[in-house]
């Protein structure tokens, strides 16, 4: 098997990016990446993606903010950050020491707070910019930036504008019409899709009869949201074959990985499983690259192979 | 940190729904101190997917031992765990208390399971003298008194300070107490246990001028400082319990921000 069998490329009508491998740490649940590079080398990884900045710092939301489920996490973390000027003097400068390729994840609050941290980006020489429009937004009563088709392309072209780095989408998994996103992802020349983030959940305390946290609401991620982050990737692929999509959901071995790419998924990001293990990322890569050789293919010849087979 | 199995080698009730689980694990060559803590995984009937965050109660170079209250579906998992299964586990997690005072008196004082990493701080440093308060809620849950005796301890049981009222009474008459006979002698206060009792211990501490260390409890996913899911505020911005403390300088909580 050749050394490369497990190299991706992400490639837009604007840009390419080409990893290594497809196995990248989803945004929030690797920290910058330097606490887990003193447990390993995170070049290892296809890509390094931070966590997400805002412009401004922010304390999160108050505690609790972890409630197991079966299979899974909620959390309601809140972006919790200390804003981009410090990011950029305190954390940049590990991230532009990598050799593995570089993603910034970024979040805003209204239209405005992504062009502005688009901007503080692009003068960076960094690999792709990730723009995390899950986030609720303030000035439309907190609807996810996503699910408002001329909100979400109001932003895209505005962040597009802002900068020539590769952008990258990141949508709510929950999304009324993901076929006309996918459209306004491509037609505003962003190059490719993340699918997708954390489900909203609620937890109840029954002593207290309240919920659990105090947002009331909190994301719910883990191995019990693969089927259905799987089932959207599979459907993204089905109506847009040509966006590359990065698959984000539930993934906890090797094996998940292969169902995203057989669904369509050019690379995968995984998060809560390296809460749980933080050394799972080098073991998939090298299950994967096991993969690879078992079955003697290549991780690019594979991708969306599951629709071929129909 | 690494991550290893451990084998279970002693796991015993020692008081109601109180544990002892003592763990050998092959790599050797750590160093692990007193105030630090370990992420246990607990496998079983129940449906976990994080691993638990547990005080290290004791340990030597291939072993750790913890005490646990089962409180929930992952202590229910690890009660039924039997001597010779095997425990996925991340160690050691988060920094050591700072050291004892060599002149001086060094105080300690736990409420229920914030006993255990107090315990690990006289087991650690034999020589030194320490005075060990040790309170819980309910009677059935004090852990034998056998396992703490060392010379050079000068051990206190004192029932029922871990509420908040009683707590706040008996650590005002504590630190009192502690500053009237140690007026020649710096006096350091150690503490873990419910947050009332840090929060109240560390009150008092203030108004007295003594200083205190304090280690702190906190639901959380990763253990190593990447989920921020344990953070919360101090005095110099937010912090997270697991990779920052758990080990804390009491001044510097904003205890308000822990519920």
């Amino acid at each position: 098997m050749r050394n490369n069998c497990m190299q991706v490329t992400l490639q837009s009508p604007g840009h390419m990016i080409q990893l290594k491998n497809p196995i990248i740490p989803a945004s929030g649940t690797f920290g910058d990446g330097s606490i887990v590079n003193s447990l390993y080398d995170v070049n290892q990884l296809g890509a390094l993606l931070t966590k997400s900045i805002t412009l401004h710092p922010r304390q999160g939301n108050p505690s609790p903010r972890i409630y197991e489920t079966p299979g899974g996490i909620l959390n309601s973390v809140g972006l919790e950050n200390k804003g981009v000027k410090w990011f950029l003097e305190e954390v940049m400068p590990f991230v532009l020491s990598l050799h593995t390729s570089k993603w910034i994840s970024i979040a805003g609050f209204t239209v405005d707070d992504f062009v502005d941290l688009t901007h503080a980006i692009n003068p960076y020489e960094v690999d792709a910019i990730e723009v995390n429009v899950s986030c609720p937004n303030i000035h439309k009563n907190g609807i996810q930036f996503c699910q408002n088709k001329d909100v979400l392309q109001d932003t895209l072209h505005r962040v597009r504008k802002a900068t020539d780095h590769f952008l990258i989408a990141k949508i709510a998994l929950e999304t009324n019409s993901l076929s006309e996103i996918l459209e306004v992802i491509q037609q505003e020349g962003f190059d490719a899709v993340c699918i997708g983030n954390t489900i909203r959940g609620i937890a109840i305390d029954p002593i207290s009869r309240k919920p659990f946290f105090r947002q009331i609401f909190a994301g719910l991620s883990g191995p019990a949201i693969k089927p259905i982050a799987l089932r959207v990737v599979w459907e993204a692929f089905s109506s847009h074959p040509t966006l590359p999509i990065i698959g984000c959901g539930g993934i906890q071995c090797a094996s998940d990985v292969i169902e995203f790419i057989c669904a369509g998924a050019s690379a995968v990001e995984v998060g809560t499983m390296n809460l749980v293990d933080p050394f799972i990322l080098p073991a998939i890569i090298q299950d994967i690259s096991t993969y690879c050789t078992t079955h003697d293919v290549t991780l690019s010849s594979i991708i969306g192979s599951s629709h071929r087979s129909l | 940190m690494i991550k290893t199995n451990g084998e279970i080698i002693e796991h015993r009730c020692i008081a109601k729904n109180i544990f002892f689980l003592s763990l050998r694990y092959a790599q050797s060559g750590l160093t692990i101190q007193p105030g630090q803590f370990i992420q246990l995984s607990c496998p079983g009937k129940h449906s976990t997917l994080l691993k638990r965050p547990f005080s290290i109660f004791n340990a030597s170079p291939d072993t750790v031992s913890v005490v646990y209250k089962v409180v929930g579906k992952g202590t229910t998992n690890l009660s039924e765990k039997k001597v010779g299964d095997s425990l996925e586990m991340l160690l050691p997690c988060g920094n050591p208390f700072s050291l004892p005072q060599e002149k001086g008196l060094n105080v300690l004082i736990g409420g229920g399971l914030g006993i255990a990493p107090l315990h690990f701080l006289t087991k650690y440093y034999p020589n030194t003298p320490f005075e060990l308060w040790y309170g819980t809620s309910y009677e059935e849950e004090w852990i034998p008194a056998n396992l703490f005796h060392r010379k050079g301890i000068d051990l206190h049981f004192h029932a029922d300070y871990c509420n908040s009222n009683d707590s706040l009474q008996f650590s005002e008459n504590l630190l009192q107490k502690y500053q009237r006979e140690s007026t020649t002698s710096p006096l350091k206060i150690y503490c873990c246990g419910p947050t009332k009792l840090m929060q109240n211990v560390t009150k008092h501490c203030a108004e007295h001028h003594i200083s205190i260390e304090v280690s702190l409890e906190s639901r959380m996913a990763c253990g190593f400082g990447i989920c921020l899911g344990c953070s919360f505020q101090t005095k110099e911005g937010m912090k997270t319990v697991c990779k920052d403390g758990p080990t804390f300088d009491g001044s510097s909580v904003v205890w308000e921000s822990l519920s």
